[in-house]
């Protein structure tokens, strides 16, 4: 099944179409008597197949931006493209993978990744993704017997049950160790490609979004824009002592204390 | 590039299997301290009382001396006095518990879930929740009599009233975040009610479970001693009139221990329906 998928999408991704299209005007928090520009003309395309991160300080709006796509923000001036459609609220063509692995702790470990599916989804299809993500021996466990990483390989799992097109993560291992999330990051390449997902990662981890993406977009805040695209052209798995992989991190790290300050 | 997910990593996380909380011992294990609460201390107590009756602290016409009570339970026990009455008084307090216990889940999960529900019936519902149930008593014979129906149904309203109120607030009290995962997986409302919402309430809804059972004790007793010819109320009241103390305190412990039962029962069923919850369990 995922080989037929994966060679669909790459088919997709040969043609270059955008899956995924965002035109975000404006986006305003209202608090009482004052209002607020989050997010001023954040606009970029996704390419079928590709993973493209976020980074940038904290509040400069990156979590807002990735939940205005995931449709569980709908207030914003602009229009979001998801496959041609316009997002108009939470749909089963995105998963989402949030800082927090958020499992149903009354849902053993296999429940907690059928649940996100229908009526139609298969065990097999659950069991599939379980042992994809290293989990075949914890299905019948509750959620408070594993640890942070492998709570957060259920959430990736839930995330992926669906098929979606596109997976959403919101610094999905920001509350790791760095060895758990180092280990986390390249699994997740590797899941990505087999699943054939585009992804978009939301992050204040520099080097974790430049070991993961093909593009890097590098937010400013107040308001939240983006600041300066950056590609990253080098072979996978990537190297954080490559003399490229500094020289990219040194730029990004420029561009965030320049504009941050 | 490695196309297969390395196997050695993973089994490196998997090894990490004892997140788990150490497990409970068996609570049937006799160990000193059960030996002490369960012997000792009942024992201490019944000795005084014994010693207080035998020297006369005070009258033995009034109050039955521990040896009298023995007697007497064997003998209502052996003539199956004891137990009919146990029997008439547990399919009262089973009803009245099982039917405001469920219709107060009920409508608690309707009030916690659906703001139209919340508007409607909860002002309402809240200006009636201060009326203590006993004050319903007379209102309740006038409308329907010295039967089984009074009775019933006002160990019903102390169960709905308490259930109702936990369980709205437990519904309410679930996770947003969590909520939110129910959304983003595009789940209806009943889904969300079934899967999310009642289960995270499902803590607070025993706790308030084993309140509201302490509760239909006390009001069973109440219907009984008021208006009755059977049951253990009217057994103890029975008792008093007709000056028989020894009848009087074997139906005084009956309560006692059908109620610490009742309670204990309800306490294993609630630890085994919320075993997924990571707490401190003293």
């Amino acid at each position: 099944m995922s080989v037929a998928r994966l060679s669909g999408k790459t088919e997709a991704a040969a043609e270059r179409a955008p899956l995924v299209s965002i035109v975000l005007e404006r986006k305003t928090f209202f608090a009482r008597d004052r209002s607020q520009l989050v997010l001023d003309r954040i606009e970029f395309s996704l390419p079928a197949g590709e993973f493209v991160s976020v980074v940038g300080p904290s509040g400069c709006g990156k979590t807002t931006l990735l939940r205005c796509i995931a449709g569980l923000d709908t207030d914003y001036e602009g229009s979001i493209h998801v496959a041609g459609r316009l997002v108009r609220g939470p749909g089963l063509d995105r998963g989402v993978v949030f800082q927090e692995p958020r499992l149903f702790p009354w849902m053993a470990v296999e429940e907690n990744v059928a649940f996100a599916g229908d009526r139609n989804t298969q065990r097999s299809r659950v069991k599939e993704l379980l042992s994809l993500v290293g989990l075949s021996n914890a299905e019948q466990r509750w959620p408070k017997q594993l640890s942070g990483g492998m709570a957060q390989r259920v959430a990736l799992a839930r995330a992926l049950v669906n098929l979606p097109q596109l997976l959403l993560l919101d610094e999905p291992f920001g509350a790791l160790d760095n060895f758990t999330r180092a280990r986390m990051q390249a699994e997740l390449h590797q899941i990505l490609q087999r699943e054939g997902v585009t992804a978009l990662l939301v992050t204040h981890d520099i080097d974790e979004a430049l070991i993961l993406s093909d593009r890097v977009l590098v937010m400013a805040s107040d308001p939240g824009r983006i600041a300066r695209t950056i590609e990253v052209k080098t072979d996978r798995p990537r190297d954080r002592n490559d003399v490229a992989f500094i020289a990219l991190r040194a730029e990004i790290e420029g561009i965030l204390s320049t504009k941050d300050g | 590039m490695t196309d297969v997910i390395s196997i050695e990593t993973v089994t490196v996380d998997s090894i990490d299997v004892d997140a788990a909380p150490p497990q409970r011992g068996s609570s049937w294990a006799v160990t000193p301290l059960t030996l002490l609460s369960y012997v000792v201390v009942p024992v201490a107590l019944i000795l005084t009382w014994d010693l207080a009756v035998r020297y006369d602290a005070v009258p033995s016409t009034l109050i039955a001396a521990p040896s009298d009570v023995a007697a007497r339970l064997v003998d209502l026990l052996v003539s199956g006095k004891l137990e009919h009455q146990i029997a008439v008084s547990l399919g009262r307090l089973v009803q009245g518990f099982l039917y405001g216990s469920m219709l107060g889940v009920a409508v608690g999960i309707a009030v916690g879930s659906f703001r139209l529900a919340s508007r409607l019936i909860e002002p309402s519902l809240l200006t009636m929740l201060p009326i203590p149930a006993v004050a319903w008593v007379p209102l309740l014979i006038v409308l329907f009599g010295i039967g089984e129906t009074s009775k019933v149904l006002l160990i019903g309203l102390g169960s709905f009233c308490t259930l109702y109120l936990h369980t709205a607030h437990g519904i309410r009290s679930a996770d947003r975040k969590r909520v939110e995962v129910a959304h983003v997986l595009g789940k209806s409302k009943s889904v969300l009610i079934r899967r999310v919402l009642f289960p995270s309430a499902l803590p607070e809804i025993f706790a308030a479970a084993r309140i509201a059972m302490a509760l239909s004790w006390a009001l069973l007793i109440v219907a009984e001693v008021i208006a009755s010819s059977n049951g253990l109320g009217w057994f103890i009241w029975d008792a008093r009139n007709f000056n028989r103390p020894s009848d009087m305190i074997v139906g005084m412990i009956t309560i006692g221990v059908l109620g610490k039962l009742s309670d204990a029962l309800l306490g294993r069923v609630a630890r085994f329906a919320t075993r997924w919850r990571d707490t401190f369990g003293g």
